[in-house]
């Protein structure tokens, strides 16, 4: 395994290193704010960070696993095909943007529009799971993959701000706790469930989260989850009338 | 539903002594205009007429005229017919209008009050017959120092590149088409924001690939089988407005392109949510280029609106090696009639503006400038070069040489022409080895045409005519025209 000490490096040369490095597990220290890390990777490499991971991680990831000790900022997993970003700590906005495969593992909170325009095709759906409390909209656009927001990390009426699942048109959103009327979109339902027997399509990601973060399934599982969906998948199909001259 | 007020918009007149009852109407008509009983009676449902004219042209001996339907309503200078048949259509629908291609308005078109200069006498003209005639162009960042490493840049052997087209708003054949002309003639085509299809993956030495707000397709081997990136911002059609591909285009092919899955709305809104300001757009800029090695000039287009040339400053700043500005005029598969007809200013305008502004500040050379939105003919061409630009993106005039009639209704997704549209029945109508053929030849001529044009003012490299505005004279302008678009008037 390499190891690389962010101190050393300016920007782009610490880029550069870590795609030359023939290892398959990197690993770097004392990450202070640096952008695009693992930015376009298409491979199976393990990429292991120090630090504060500046904006972009992992974006366009097509394959690595990304363990993060420390905070992200922007963008992270930002148009992402496939590959598992892990942070231990919290992430910025629009983590996931864009998202089309591959796992984003949040151990905190999450900034606003997460998950935004996340879709799913054929075999790739992609998952974002929050232990932590996200801001407003997230699951905007939404066209496809799970996004799961759990609220483990303190007393709060819904770990999701408002607006959440604006405009959404496929895809679920698993919010553990209800969730009040005035944060959803108009175009979603909501249905509540309880337990293993309700969450059978969420489990594997359950436990993968509790996995990576030490959590107790069962603590997890305590609490009902408020599953969102879109009620009309043609959210716009009644808005225009063609002019034909 | 109640009775529509709407009459049809076309009449279509049949020459009985003429019609052959051959049926190529009927077959050729995805509208369902035409309808031959058993008796021999040809019978016409003209309100279903989208004037495409497909009929007329196929028809073997010409029986079939197509007009405007003759119902004047009594003459008056502000209610336009269309502006009466608008309302009706939304007080029956409750709907915001719809339409294709691009504003056909009578703003004034700048392009025809600019007159080209020719040498007589004191400065000899060149004949480019005879002469070797320098149209080739580089796009891309040229401010690299001798010492520094140079940037990459796009070589260009004509200065006319093929607009953004998804595959989705048009047809795969349109994109062969355009890809095989494009590596024919040493230019480039544009995916649009659809992605990238299988069968055009080949071109990717001379491909522009896009990535837009809802990222289709965008994944590292999309951005790397790709001679540039251009990021989306906004298309002069529809300033301010995103993309929305209807579930009815979004065929298992498009869905395969897209990475969506089939028959679902494909929505790409005007923000992109990683981008609210010029710092941001910078980060993505980046991003990309981290995600490229390095090796790819990445363009970022944008609607030419009030303060471009501010925000074209910006874009440059960002570190964007290329400018796309699409002017009023430029087309879409689909917009908001009201926002085609009403938003965004002039390319001519736009395109003077940014070049003088980014001169002014000292960074012209840091990103080259392409001119997009209603280019109609090579004089249009040397005249945005004249002005500033340093090549062109055509789309209409592309597609209209593929047998696109500018008939509007490219959003219903039923082209007769087989362009827009993603029906395999349609698509098969353009032949891309023709479409390919006649793409080629309208640059081909343009190209003659560019070097005759050039060559009469003296000027023997398409260098010299950039920004070249001694070049230009107005007809008929006011003085704050002239003065915007830095040309003195004709005479002076």
């Amino acid at each position: 395994m390499a190891v690389f000490d962010a101190v050393n490096y300016d920007h782009y040369s610490l880029l550069q290193a870590l795609q030359l490095s023939p290892d398959e597990e990197v690993e770097v220290l004392n990450l202070n704010g640096q952008r695009y890390l693992g930015c376009g990777w298409k491979n199976s490499k393990r990429l292991v960070l120090h630090g504060t991971a500046g904006n972009n991680l992992g974006a366009f990831a097509d394959g690595p696993t990304i363990l993060l000790y420390g905070n992200g900022q922007e963008g992270v997993g930002n148009t992402m095909s496939d590959g598992e970003i892990i942070v231990y700590g919290r992430v910025g906005d629009i983590a996931g943007y864009g998202m089309r495969g591959g796992g984003l593992y949040i151990r905190d909170n999450a900034g606003y529009r997460l998950g935004i325009h996340m879709k799913a095709y054929q075999d790739k759906s992609p998952v974002i799971v929050v232990g932590g409390q996200a801001g407003a909209f997230v699951g905007e656009y939404m066209a496809g993959g799970t996004i799961i927001v759990l609220g483990l990390n303190g007393r709060h009426n819904t770990p999701t701000g408002p607006y959440c699942g604006t405009g959404m048109y496929a895809g679920e959103i698993y919010i553990r706790g209800e969730v009040p009327e005035k944060h959803r979109a108009d175009n979603s339902k909501t249905e509540l469930l309880h337990g293993e027997a309700d969450l059978q399509g969420i489990l594997p990601y359950l436990r993968r989260f509790a996995a990576h973060f030490s959590y107790d399934m069962d603590y997890i599982l305590a609490e009902p989850f408020t599953r969102l969906t879109a009620v009309n998948k043609r959210i716009f199909s009644q808005m225009y009338a063609g002019f034909m001259g | 539903m109640t009775l529509s007020l709407l009459t049809p918009a076309f009449s279509v007149g049949r020459n009985e002594e003429r019609c052959i009852r051959c049926g190529v109407c009927v077959n050729q008509c995805i509208n369902q205009v035409h309808h031959l009983d058993e008796d021999g009676f040809m019978w016409v449902t003209e309100k279903n007429c989208v004037g495409c004219h497909r009929c007329a042209v196929l028809c073997p001996t010409q029986a079939l005229t197509i007009t405007r339907f003759p119902l004047d309503f009594r003459p008056n200078q502000y209610w336009s017919a269309d502006s009466l048949r608008e309302i009706y259509r939304q007080a029956e629908s409750g709907g915001v209008l719809l339409t294709g291609m691009g504003n056909p308005r009578p703003y004034r078109s700048y392009f025809d009050h600019l007159l080209l200069n020719a040498s007589q006498v004191t400065n000899p003209s060149i004949d480019p017959l005879r002469e070797p005639m320098e149209l080739t162009t580089y796009l891309g960042d040229h401010s690299a120092g001798l010492s520094e490493a140079e940037k990459p840049l796009l070589k260009l052997e004509i200065p006319v590149m093929f607009s953004a087209m998804s595959y989705g708003a048009v047809s795969l054949n349109v994109q062969k088409s355009l890809a095989r002309a494009a590596r024919e003639m040493v230019t480039y085509w544009n995916t649009g924001e659809g992605g990238l299809h299988d069968e055009v993956k080949e071109y990717a030495d001379c491909t522009i690939v896009q990535v837009a707000s809802g990222r289709f397709g965008v994944s590292p081997d999309y951005l790397n089988n790709a001679a540039a990136i251009e990021i989306k911002i906004g298309q002069g059609a529809k300033p301010g407005i995103g993309g929305h591909l209807p579930a009815e285009k979004v065929s298992p092919g498009v869905a395969q392109t897209r990475m969506i899955p089939a028959w679902s709305d494909a929505i790409s809104p005007a923000p992109h949510h990683d981008i609210y300001s010029i710092e941001d757009l910078a980060q993505l800029i980046e991003t990309i280029k981290v995600a490229t090695d390095f090796q790819k000039p990445v363009a970022v287009k944008v609607a030419a609106v009030h303060n471009i040339s501010a925000i074209a400053s910006g874009i440059v700043r960002a570190g964007a090696d290329i400018v796309a500005i699409d002017g009023f005029r430029g087309a879409t598969g689909a917009a908001p009639l009201r926002i085609r007809d009403n938003i965004g200013i002039p390319i001519e305008m736009a395109i003077a503006q940014v070049d003088q502004r980014l001169r002014d500040e000292g960074i012209r050379p840091k990103a080259s400038l392409v001119s997009a939105g209603g280019i109609r003919n090579s004089a249009d061409v040397v005249k945005i070069l004249a002005l500033g630009a340093d090549a062109v993106y055509i789309g209409t005039a592309a597609l209209v040489a593929l047998g696109c009639h500018l008939c509007q209704t490219c959003f219903t997704g039923r082209c007769n022409w087989g362009i827009a549209t993603t029906d395999r029945q349609l698509s098969k109508r353009l032949n891309p080895e023709i479409g390919a053929m006649r793409a080629i030849n309208l640059l081909k001529a343009w190209e003659h045409e560019i070097k005759e044009m050039m060559g009469g003012m003296g000027i023997n490299a398409v260098d010299s005519l950039r920004g070249n505005r001694l070049m230009l004279k107005g007809i008929g302008l006011e003085q704050h025209e002239l003065d915007l678009l830095g040309v003195s008037p004709a005479g002076a």
